[in-house]
């Protein structure tokens, strides 16, 4: 898992939280990188597992909820940091369906062994997107909220389903529609 | 946990991780360097690929323009062959075709019909054989680009009505009608007559061909153009017609509608590539319209302006004028010395001995009775007369007696021809000779050629025996005497020996040629009038032509001439030069 996952998770909960809570849920893990992370590295996806079940534990919040939380928090650092990918787009449909096509593809040319996930979009229904999520880690959760992180970026009025498709979150599907 | 303590662990986090970023930047940057040089050297690799790649193709380029080259000279080679050829097959050709003609006459006097028959074929063969290499060297001339077209005025009604009256025969023959309908603007043109009569020929011929008890028209019409006046001469058949198949193959190289059509109408299927050829070398074309079992339109449009060279054929524009004589007086038109007056009262003997005499060369003039003899016989000023006895009104006896009488007429030999044998009576009247009827046809020709003969020696220069064979059969019989050289250096001697009245004369000849003769001959200044024929089957160029301007009387290209015009012309230009040269 890219490094900037990390380094912007602690961002968070330095910010969210406090610089205490961060050395608190580091003292004691145990982590082959001793919680220091470089954006530019690449780390073991387990450790952010780890990360985040210490600090449900500490804060009593659901592991899902901080990690949803989370994916809102990246996906505003993505539209700082990438705003290549922002021109010309100005809805959430258009910019997840470029996601696969587009984003991905520029990603690999920089980190030729990222794996990433793959989403589907499904626009047959007017007004409507089925996006399926499917993965080889268990991030059903933070696609989630970068998903809702999206469509907050844009304003839209949508509202999201959720239909988990394996019990351990390696593949979802979400349905998006407007709001009646 | 004290602040101080977070602040230090926080700190010793963030320096491994820059730690780990410079290792990762270290590696990335070694990465890149690696790629570049990659990079570099697969530019190289693709660089001398590419290089490879060129002086492959330069070296391509090169073959192809060698090859090229190749093909060029190749092919100027073949037209030049051509060329070659087709001058050394026509010269025995037409020696075959000559003596065929010669043998011929002969034979049909003996009356053997199967003799007759197999020299007709031979004829019609070597006459066809003749047109044939015509058109290859027709066609070898176009295709090295050496057309050279005669520039002048063209009345295109002339032309249109002489091509049809060139046709008509071979077209009653198929039972074919023929129509024109030529617009009344037609007017005139400007372009090669020789060229544009030809091509129309093909068209007519054609049309005239392939069609069987049906009708043929030839429409002449004027088209009026911004790009000025066009000639469109449109020939439309209603015979065999053709499929859209064999339209597409027509106008190739040696390819007729199908190779049936060869077998059944023979023709060597160059014609019309030649027209089409021809008519784009002057600046139009021939298209065709056809429906098989209709019949066919083939349309020949040409401009009426000059022509200019086109499809790469380079044309040298000549005036027909340009071979001028090396001088000539006006209006020599004076007693024939071979014209023949036949007086005799019976149609069917003044029928047969005009022909008898036609054939041999004489011209003849016939009269039925004395009266009129006696007022033709001032007009004409004949070589000589027959006579016969037994006529009503004025008799022989009498006709005798009249132009012994008179002192302008008493010197024109009279041959009596009668069945009263009273050979002393004519002698002492006068007479030449004395024929007793049924006439013995060699024995009057023999007396006429006694008393016609021709006053001058022609000198044949030619180097082809068979050639000068014929020649000598033919103007001999027109009563010349002949002299002959195998070449311009015998003929100089012969020249020197003693001068003849006239020179016939063939260009390519060993050891001393035509041309070295003819500077030989003009360098003394007593033999500069003698009037030189050039008879050749060389084809001139225009370098050759200028060499000739000024030195020679008239220029005969053999193949294209019949023998007989070709005799004609031979007889008319030296005896209009030797009565010039005996004129004070």
């Amino acid at each position: 898992m890219k490094g900037i996952v990390f380094t912007e998770f602690l961002a968070m909960v330095d910010d969210r939280f406090s610089p205490a809570m961060v050395e608190r849920i580091l003292d004691g893990a145990t982590l082959s990188s001793g919680g220091a992370y470089t954006a530019v590295g690449t780390y073991d996806y387990r450790e952010i597992l780890e990360l985040v079940g210490r600090l449900s534990r500490e804060t009593d919040l659901a592991p899902s909820d901080l990690v949803r939380a989370f994916g809102e928090h990246l996906f505003g650092r993505f539209v700082v940091g990438y705003p290549q990918f922002f021109t010309d787009v100005d809805d959430a449909f258009t910019f997840l369906q470029r996601i696969d096509g587009y984003i991905h593809i520029e990603v690999r040319k920089l980190y030729p062994d990222a794996e990433l996930p793959r989403f589907e979009c499904d626009l047959s229904q007017p007004g409507r997107m089925v996006l399926t999520y499917r993965s080889s880690r268990p991030f059903a959760d933070l696609a989630e909220g970068l998903i809702l992180g999206c469509v907050n970026h844009f304003g839209e009025a949508l509202d999201i389903t959720r239909e988990d498709m394996a019990p351990d979150g390696t593949a979802a599907r979400f349905l998006l529609a407007a709001r009646a | 946990m004290e602040e101080l303590e977070i602040l230090r662990r926080r700190l010793e986090r963030e320096k491994l991780a820059r730690q780990a970023a410079e290792r990762i930047a270290e590696e990335k940057t070694l990465e890149l360097f690696q790629a570049n040089q990659g990079l570099e050297q697969r530019v190289q690799e693709r660089t001398s690929e590419l290089l490879a790649e060129r002086n492959k193709l330069d070296a391509t380029l090169r073959d192809l323009a060698a090859a090229r080259d190749a093909a060029l000279d190749a092919s100027r080679a073949k037209s030049q062959f051509l060329a070659n050829m087709s001058h050394e097959l026509r010269t025995p050709l037409n020696a075959i075709i000559g003596l065929a003609e010669i043998l011929l006459e002969d034979v049909s006097d003996l009356g053997d019909p199967t003799m007759v028959e197999a020299l007709e074929r031979v004829h019609r063969a070597g006459r066809h054989l003749l047109s044939i290499i015509s058109d290859i060297l027709d066609l070898s001339k176009i295709e090295a680009g050496r057309v050279e077209l005669e520039v002048g005025p063209i009345a295109v009604a002339d032309l249109v009505e002489d091509v049809v009256a060139t046709v008509r025969p071979l077209a009653e023959q198929r039972g074919n009608r023929i129509v024109v309908q030529c617009s009344e603007d037609i007017g005139s043109m400007t372009g090669d007559a020789i060229r544009v009569r030809q091509s129309l020929m093909n068209l007519v011929g054609n049309a005239v061909k392939f069609t069987e008890n049906g009708s043929v028209s030839i429409r002449a019409a004027r088209l009026r153009k911004p790009d000025g006046d066009w000639i469109e001469l449109a020939v439309q058949d209603t015979g065999i017609g053709m499929t859209p198949e064999q339209m597409s193959r027509l106008f190739g190289d040696f390819v007729q509608a199908d190779a049936s059509t060869t077998r059944k109408y023979g023709g060597t299927g160059l014609g019309l590539a030649i027209s089409r050829r021809l008519c784009r070398v002057m600046g139009g074309d021939i298209t065709v319209e056809s429906l098989p079992d209709v019949g066919s339109t083939f349309t020949m449009r040409l401009p009426t302006s000059a022509p200019v060279g086109s499809e790469g054929v380079a044309v040298v524009l000549r005036e027909p004028a340009s071979l001028k004589p090396v001088s000539r007086a006006p209006g020599l038109a004076g007693p024939s010395s071979r014209t023949v007056l036949v007086v005799d009262d019976d149609p069917t003997v003044r029928a047969l001995i005009e022909r008898y005499l036609t054939r041999e060369g004489f011209s003849v003039v016939a009269v039925p009775g004395g009266v009129q003899a006696l007022q033709r016989v001032r007009e004409i000023r004949p070589a000589a007369i027959t006579l016969d006895v037994m006529m009503p009104e004025l008799d022989g006896w009498t006709v005798l007696a009249a132009l012994k009488g008179d002192p302008e007429l008493s010197s024109i030999p009279v041959i009596m021809m009668t069945i009263v044998d009273e050979k002393q009576r004519g002698y002492s009247l006068g007479a030449a000779d004395y024929l007793v009827k049924p006439v013995d046809r060699d024995r009057l020709l023999h007396v006429l050629r006694g008393l016609c003969s021709r006053p001058g020696r022609i000198l044949v220069v030619e180097d082809d025996e068979a050639t000068r064979f014929v020649l000598r059969r033919s103007l001999e019989r027109e009563g010349w005497t002949l002299v002959e050289a195998e070449n311009g250096r015998v003929a100089l001697e012969q020249v020197a020996a003693e001068p003849p009245q006239a020179i016939v004369l063939d260009l390519m000849m060993p050891e001393v040629d035509g041309f070295e003769f003819l500077a030989g001959l003009r360098r003394r200044e007593e033999w500069r009038s003698i009037p030189v024929l050039v008879v050749t089957a060389m084809e001139l160029s225009e370098a050759d032509r200028h060499r000739l301007d000024g030195q020679v009387e008239r220029i005969i290209q053999k193949g294209a001439y019949e023998r007989d015009d070709l005799l004609r012309e031979i007889s008319a230009i030296v005896a209009e030069c030797i009565e010039r040269s005996e004129r004070p």
